[in-house]
């Protein structure tokens, strides 16, 4: 039985259907995370992650193995998200992303609803970029592998978080303001 | 919230909260939908097999428009060595197929269009040397609406054509775009690729991509860019997929972009529907 992500990956690259079926089975869960904390919406999440796992079969021959698969399958997210709200805004018919916050909260217990609305306030006034740089790091996801998700440096997406945590900071600040 | 040093630590606990697991009915769906896309794909990417490669390929027309242009192809027909009781003889009309059309974009039905979408875009239909067919270019850009008549009809009725049946060339030249000075312009999916325009509304193969290094570029006016539009929506049925970030939505967003002329044959209507069609 195949346990590591790269031999599984190349499997299903090379027509192993349950190589494919053990990727998605093992992965689904984090990629749906994913696709949740980039849209802010379960919907939203709920259709990205079915257009990312419909897509994967013509995209898991071009995982090279040089990066981690989870990687790999995140910057495959992070780019059908991109890809999602643009043609989106093409339509007009975009929310902004982590702008509906009603159906999340609808179902949590009062403190745990406050915590959502800050949330979703926060995301919500941060720009597209912080947000999809935290959407990556606050799920424990390394600089350095958000960096490689991002198709940017290290330090482009340390920068992010430090502006972000700004941003955050004054959030409260004119919060607490009188 | 309580006051912390970093609300970056609230945040995270506030995701962490807030991210609901994945609802159970919908996995299953999607993991079913995206494994019997992959036994799909699989299935497409098999070789026929064998002895019956040839057959596949007659049937498919890649053959008969090999024979149909290249003198090495016409050596193939002693090497095929058909049965008597074999496929019959090719149609003068599917001898006429367009055959740089039909050695590229069978390529590209095969091969792993994800994978191969760069090098297949890097090499247009229209880099043969063999000329343009009248099916293959279009009789005339004044009169010839049916290409994308054709095409919308298709789509509208849920089917997508196949590659082989998709020539960026008939279909640009389809448009009634009047006489303008030749130029050649860059397009927007393809930077090694220009749209090359003779300027004369009576050749039928007016419009044709090019290398980009063939000739000089200029900024496109409103008609070029709709024909642009045109071509990059055809380049994207023939290549299958989006390419490279280049896609249907965009083509229909280029095409809305301008205004051109009266459009007597109505074969700019019949575009911009057919854009619209599969981008719903």
């Amino acid at each position: 039985m195949m346990t590591d992500d790269s031999e599984l990956a190349r499997a299903a690259a090379d027509g192993d259907a349950a190589a494919f079926a053990a990727i998605l089975d093992r992965h689904y869960a984090g990629l749906f995370g994913l696709c949740f904390r980039l849209t802010g919406a379960r919907p939203e999440a709920e259709d990205l992650c079915q257009d990312i796992c419909l897509a994967l079969p013509g995209k898991i021959s071009s995982y090279a193995g040089q990066a981690k698969l989870t990687t790999w399958l995140y910057r495959v997210a992070v780019n059908a998200a991109h890809d999602r709200r643009r043609k989106q805004a093409r339509h007009a018919k975009a929310r902004d992303g982590w702008g509906d916050w009603e159906a999340n909260r609808r179902a949590a217990d009062a403190e745990t609803a406050t915590q959502i609305d800050w949330l979703h306030q926060a995301m919500g006034a941060l720009p597209e970029t912080l947000r999809d740089t935290l959407a990556l790091t606050l799920d424990d996801i390394t600089h350095a592998e958000a960096a490689e998700i991002l198709g940017v440096s290290e330090g482009t997406v340390s920068w992010r978080i430090s502006q972000a945590r700004k941003a955050l900071r004054a959030m409260r600040t004119a919060e607490d303001a009188p | 919230m309580t006051d912390r040093e970093d609300d970056l630590d609230d945040l995270k606990a506030a995701m962490t909260a807030a991210t609901p697991a994945p609802d159970p009915a919908r996995q299953r769906q999607t993991l079913s939908q995206a494994q019997a896309a992959f036994a799909r794909r699989q299935a497409q990417s098999q070789p026929t097999g064998g002895g019956l490669t040839w057959l596949a390929d007659l049937l498919s027309g890649r053959v008969w428009a090999g024979l149909a242009t290249t003198a090495t192809a016409l050596i193939a027909v002693g090497v095929l060595m058909l049965p008597p009781e074999g496929p019959p003889a090719p149609s003068p009309a599917s001898l006429s197929a367009p055959a740089p059309d039909a050695a590229l974009q069978g390529e590209a039905s095969v091969a792993s269009r994800e994978g191969t979408s760069r090098t297949l875009m890097a090499t247009p239909e229209v880099l043969s040397d063999t000329p343009a067919t009248p099916e293959a270019s279009g009789d005339s850009p004044r009169t010839t609406g049916d290409p994308w008549a054709a095409l919308a009809a298709d789509l509208s009725a849920g089917r997508l054509p196949s590659p082989e049946a998709v020539s960026v060339r008939a279909l640009v030249n389809a448009l009634d775009v009047p006489a303008l000075p030749p130029a050649s312009y860059a397009v927007p999916w393809n930077p090694d690729v220009r749209l090359a325009d003779s300027g004369d509304p009576s050749d039928p193969d007016r419009f044709r991509l090019q290398p980009a290094a063939q000739t000089a570029v200029s900024d496109p006016d409103a008609w070029i860019t709709f024909v642009i539009a045109a071509a990059g929506f055809a380049e994207r049925l023939r290549l299958g997929e989006d390419i490279d970030g280049w896609d249907t939505e965009d083509a229909l967003a280029l095409a809305e972009s301008v205004e051109v002329g009266a459009d007597q044959s109505a074969v700019r209507i019949a575009m911009r529907d057919a854009v619209r069609l599969l981008a719903d």
